[in-house]
């Protein structure tokens, strides 16, 4: 997996963030989701790293990047905080300016990252989301059991944590169950890293906040800025066989947060697009990134 | 616990049923919820013994009753199956015709037995709950917080079972200690008796198919009677608890009116000061609207 990238650590002002960088050409930010780490990418980052200069990192809080204190109020896994992470370390790379492709927690870190840093990002493409705040604020039967774990992890602390801690590989293995058999898309390297990094309590604690975050301090910038619409293109891809499809519209969805032009599809698929359908996913983000 | 009473166990068409039967007088039929068995009626039974015939069941999945396997359809957990054992019960005891005091998910199978057994039914009384369709069809943000239960316990087995099968206790606990008033502690002895119960991997299952059906068969059949315009026709009891932080049907603004909609019969009732568990928290309040309610 990622051969000829380059594995670094970098120190953010909150934090130190994990990453490879690889090929050559404008700069793209590749950030992954729960319960994952940037080898989701495996599948996508050479082809990508053909033209653009690929930096794929591990959020705060996942993988080998470090696992700060969360706080009462859970702002130490904000999205913002999340964001800034970010930001710093592609400045710390040379880049103040690129495009950010995330899926899943990664692309809601990505929505915030162009809402507070509007000149850093070139082009935004997120998979397998709609906007946290659109996603809650719709909750019904449906969406409150296909996406139980929105409202399971984010029970008090210690709750979910020893739960999900006395087996951590039953609760991960069942995790890329969710929503199509995307469990055979995880190739045995990729899931002994899943499962390496998310044995570590520190990364349950973590990801837990991540989604407490997001029920609570997220909401409340989404709301801040909601009338504050960003401009970035987007791009918009997702399962054809999930939630997204199944209950948004998620191009008209976007179309509310930016005024830049909005793209996308579903793809023939479940969650976990860049590692159920990556060459559709490549087919799609290509064009988008060249613009 | 219980002093007096005799305990039983009666074989029904599909399972057994364990029991508890005390007093003489009308019959009356007291059922409990999740997670809990027929203990949490320990301090409510007794005093209605003294003027009732009181049968206090454990329902199937649940403590010392059967325990039927899972079925494709969850229709082995639906509450009109566990609403159908007890009026076995209580038939084979030679009450035909009876009240229904009922908590939780035991009033789930209460109003079910009301609506499938209307010639049964004397008297409903619902602590705590709404029907399941009115309950799912409000849901939102907050209350898939406060009731992440519902959607937990109906993901496919065996993620809950196995998740709360490592620390059984943990799970139940929490849940049992969020769901009452803040301060208030359970008799030691009943929730010995709870957590002892749900330890028995096959009630941690049979607790999670209720709820799976409670996601899906039971809402049906709900749906169908709504459609039908069926309604329960005995007069309805309903308490909810006024101080319960998360979850519950004090959030819904006019819980009675759901009621209503569904009862040709007269409804009454209100809060009560306390959490969740009424039998539990307030018996005495509950004894003595149940002694008015039913005569």
């Amino acid at each position: 997996m990622f051969e000829g990238f380059e594995q670094k650590r970098i120190a953010a002002s909150g934090t130190e963030i994990n990453l490879v960088i690889g090929g050559d050409g404008p700069p793209v930010l590749l950030l992954h989701g729960y319960p994952e780490t940037h080898v989701m990418w495996h599948k996508m980052a050479a082809t990508l790293a053909e033209r653009y200069t690929v930096v794929a990192t591990d959020l705060r809080g996942y993988g080998d990047s470090d696992k700060p204190p969360s706080g009462e109020d859970h702002s130490g896994y904000s999205k913002r905080a999340m964001a800034q992470d970010q930001v710093e370390v592609m400045r710390a790379l040379g880049f103040d300016r690129f495009s950010v492709v995330g899926h899943d927690r990664g692309a809601r870190v990505g929505h915030r990252l162009a809402r507070d840093h509007r000149d850093a990002v070139e082009r935004l493409a997120v998979l397998d989301v709609c906007p946290t705040l659109h996603m809650y604020m719709s909750t019904d039967m449906d969406f409150a059991t296909a996406y139980y774990h929105w409202f399971f992890l984010i029970q008090p602390f210690d709750f979910p944590e020893r739960m999900i801690g006395a087996d951590p590989e039953f609760y991960l293995r069942r995790k890329f169950k969710f929503i199509a058999n995307a469990e055979t898309a995880i190739t045995d390297e990729a899931w002994a890293e899943y499962i390496r990094c998310f044995s570590d309590p520190a990364t349950i604690h973590a990801t837990c906040e991540d989604y407490r975050a997001a029920a609570t301090i997220d909401l409340e910038h989404d709301r801040a800025d909601f009338d504050q619409g960003m401009s970035v293109p987007v791009l918009a891809l997702w399962g054809k066989l999930g939630v997204i499809e199944r209950s948004y519209d998620p191009l008209a969805v976007w179309r509310e947060h930016t005024s830049g032009p909005v793209t996308g599809k579903s793809l023939p698929c479940g969650h976990f697009i860049p590692e159920e359908a990556p060459l559709e996913a490549l087919a799609e983000l290509l064009p988008f990134l060249s613009g | 616990m219980f002093d007096g009473f005799e305990s039983r166990t009666v074989q029904t068409s599909e399972t057994e049923i364990f029991f508890r039967m005390a007093g003489q007088g009308p019959p009356v039929l007291l059922i409990h919820g999740f997670p809990q068995t027929h203990v949490c009626w320990h301090q409510v039974a007794p005093a209605l013994a003294e003027r009732y015939s009181v049968v206090v069941p454990d329902l199937r999945g649940y403590g010392a009753s059967g325990k039927p396997a899972a079925s494709r359809d969850h229709s082995a957990h639906s509450k009109r199956a566990m609403a159908q054992d007890l009026v076995e019960i209580m038939t084979a005891l030679g009450h035909t015709r009876f009240a229904v005091a009922s908590h939780d998910r035991g009033a789930r199978v209460g109003y079910r037995m009301a609506l499938d057994h209307p010639e049964k039914v004397t008297r409903l009384c619902s602590l705590d709950v709404i029907p399941t369709l009115n309950t799912w069809e409000s849901v939102n943000r907050d209350r898939a917080v406060g009731a992440f239960h519902w959607s937990f316990l109906a993901q496919p087995a065996p993620l809950p079972e196995t998740m709360i099968g490592h620390d059984p206790d943990l799970f139940y606990q929490r849940l049992m200690d969020s769901w009452a008033a803040s301060g208030f502690e359970f008799d030691p002895s009943a929730m010995d008796a709870y957590l002892t119960a749900m330890r028995n991997p096959a009630a941690i299952e049979g607790t999670c198919e209720d709820y799976r059906a409670g996601a899906g068969i039971d809402v049906e059949h709900d749906a169908a009677d709504r459609t039908a315009g069926r309604k329960i026709a005995c007069p309805i009891l309903f308490l909810f608890g006024a101080d319960r932080d998360v979850g519950g049907p004090k959030g819904n603004s006019d819980p009675l009116g759901v009621w209503r909609e569904w009862c040709s019969a007269k409804v009454t009732g209100g809060p009560v000061t306390c959490g969740h568990f009424l039998p539990e928290e307030a018996p005495e309040e509950v004894v003595a609207s149940l002694i008015e309610f039913i005569g």
